[in-house]
């Protein structure tokens, strides 16, 4: 199991995050909301920096499932249990669509990026005017409709380390199947890797459809958790340009780049809270420089200065 | 075609337009099983399209391509690749991120219908690459690239391989190898061959029979022998290259 070393160490590091926390709720929720980002940077690990979809609409995903899963259960007043599900379901049909239509479009990786963007605005759109059911740009209360255990802050901590780890462990496995050698086989040349007999369609939608129900499973957890879900939960600004930046900060196509990167994002998120709102023209300058001169990323930084093995 | 042989693959009456312009026209011909057929003609004469309708990369305007009997027209390319036609690229494209040996390891993988990753080590040495194995691809000059492509098409085990162009840019020596290895191929694995090619000199001494293309359609068909005599084929290529 040597393989899958660096996973157990992952798994005991996060697993410490609490005691180094102290008890203090300020901390736990940082460390919680670092796990939610973590997920979802994996999530887009597998998007986008193996199959080189570029999905603009992370935040539009997870908010997609985040709001079915609490209107379900408020309205329907149907048990989490099935409601989550029905989130998730909704968040990977979603992303199987944008992903089976591009290619059948044959839309190259900047008109998939505009049409996922489209689609963010268009979520934002229906939220603020679905009001009855969204409660619009208020947002909707879910304290209490959820599981128990997301009410606290420590038990809700393990839950989403519990999902970083599954959602680790389901990219693991489908890296080392056939689908490893036929994602990096077509994210080098689409035409090629059809030559020799890869299902580019088939391998690019799966890991669209797999990315999306991770994006749509700690997305409404994440809803249940934080209390309420409001469109600003699931905007632009709060999931897609932090999962980006995490992406390309930990360094795409390696297992360890997004738990480093969104490590090092909520880290930075702390160093540019006193800006207040120009935490976003720091972001941005952020993105420009990474995407500019640093698209490699800090593992394969790592692995060359250092010679170190980094998965 | 030549005596016994059912035909393995088949181009019945195949065109292919590209806006207003027809790139092919009605074009048929037949492939006899563990031939090496010839594929030749000047530049733009529509072999490369001719390939890529064979390999389900384009789908024809009209007209069909049966593979052992069946009809083929409107697979997806990875589906004509698995059921036994592999194909190399004029300008070779390969997976630059990967080693030699795992370039042709995903034709095993994915395109021979058991996926064996067996087969890979076996072509490669086929192609005389066997050495160099581990060496990343751009370690490799254009020539080695080519023969990187046909050892990951021959990985699939195909009973049929299109080749689109060996020899171009290569000195006379060079060509002399690649016309080895092309007998070579054919002889260890008995696949049929189609194989495009300007060195026409190279292309007569190997092939059984030759089809010309010109401006989209057949001009001539027949063994070396007969080609060089045709009075068509000397005019088509007459002021290009003969
Ligand atoms: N995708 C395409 N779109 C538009 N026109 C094309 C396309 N592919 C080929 N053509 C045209 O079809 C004709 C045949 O081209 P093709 O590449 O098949 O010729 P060829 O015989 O392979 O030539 P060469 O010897 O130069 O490789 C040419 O006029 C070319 O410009
Ligand atoms: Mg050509």
């Amino acid at each position: 199991m040597k393989k899958y070393a660096d996973l157990v160490v992952v798994a005991v590091v996060l697993a410490l995050v609490p005691v180094l926390a102290g008890g203090s709720p300020y901390y736990m929720r940082l460390a919680t909301l670092a796990l939610v980002y973590m997920a979802w940077t994996v999530a887009f690990n597998l998007i986008f920096g193996h199959t080189k979809q570029l999905f603009l609409c992370l935040g539009a995903l997870a908010g997609s499932a985040a709001y079915m899963t609490v209107v379900f259960t408020k309205q329907l007043e149907l048990s989490p249990w099935i409601t989550v599900p029905i989130g998730v379901a909704t968040a990977a049909g979603l992303g199987a669509l944008f992903s089976y239509v591009s290619v059948l479009r044959g839309l190259g990786i900047i008109f998939l990026g505009i049409v996922t963007l489209a689609f963010s605005l268009i979520f934002h759109n229906l939220v603020l005017g679905l009001r009855q059911f969204t409660n619009g740009e208020t947002g909707l209360v879910s304290r209490g409709l959820g599981f128990p255990l997301l009410e606290q802050p420590m038990s809700s901590y393990y839950i989403f380390l519990g999902v970083l780890l599954v959602a680790l462990i389901v990219y693991y496995l489908l890296m080392a199947s056939r689908m490893g050698m036929a994602v990096r086989a077509l994210s080098d040349d689409e035409l090629t890797a059809e030559l020799s007999g890869i299902n580019v369609t088939w391998y690019k939608v799966l890991a669209a459809a797999v990315a999306s129900a991770i994006l749509g499973l700690a997305g409404s957890l994440y809803a249940f958790y934080n209390g309420i879900v409001s469109p600003s939960v699931f905007s632009f600004v709060s999931v897609d340009i932090p999962v980006l930046i995490a992406l390309l900060l930990g360094g795409m196509r390696t297992r360890l780049g997004p738990i480093i990167g969104a490590a090092a994002f909520a880290v930075i998120e702390e160093l540019v809270r006193p800006f207040g709102q120009l935490n976003v023209l720091v972001y941005g300058v952020l993105l420009i420089v990474l995407f500019v001169a640093f698209r490699e990323g800090l593992v394969p930084m790592l692995r060359k200065t250092l010679k170190l093995s980094l998965p | 075609m030549s005596p016994g042989n059912e035909a393995i693959l088949e181009a019945q009456a195949l065109s292919k337009h590209f806006g207003g312009t027809a790139a092919l026209k009605e074009v048929s011909f037949s492939a006899a099983a563990g031939e090496i057929l010839g594929l030749i003609g000047p530049n733009g004469a529509g072999k490369t399209t001719l390939l890529n309708l064979l390999s389900g990369v384009l789908r024809p305007t009209s007209g069909k391509v049966l593979f052992r009997g069946r009809d083929l027209t409107g697979l997806k390319t990875h589906a004509v690749a698995r059921m036994g036609i592999a194909r190399t690229l004029q300008t070779p494209r390969s997976f630059p991120s990967m080693t030699v040996l795992e370039n042709v390891a995903v034709g095993a993988l994915f395109g021979h219908p058991h996926g064996r990753t067996d087969g890979a080590i076996k072509s490669l040495d086929l192609v005389g690459l066997g050495e160099r194995r581990a060496s990343p691809m751009s370690s490799l000059n254009l020539q080695e690239r080519k023969m990187v492509e046909l050892a990951r098409a021959l990985a699939m085990e195909p009973r049929v391989v299109l080749i689109d162009e060996a020899m171009s840019g290569l000195n006379p020596t060079e060509i002399e190898d690649s016309m080895r290895l092309i007998r070579r191929v054919r002889s260890q694995t008995g696949v049929t061959i189609i194989w495009v090619e300007h060195v026409v000199k190279a292309i007569m001494e190997v092939v059984e029979r030759i089809i010309v293309l010109n401006f989209g359609q057949v001009i001539a068909t027949g063994s070396p022998a007969e080609i060089a005599r045709n009075d068509a084929v000397v005019e088509a290529y007459l002021g290009t290259k003969a």
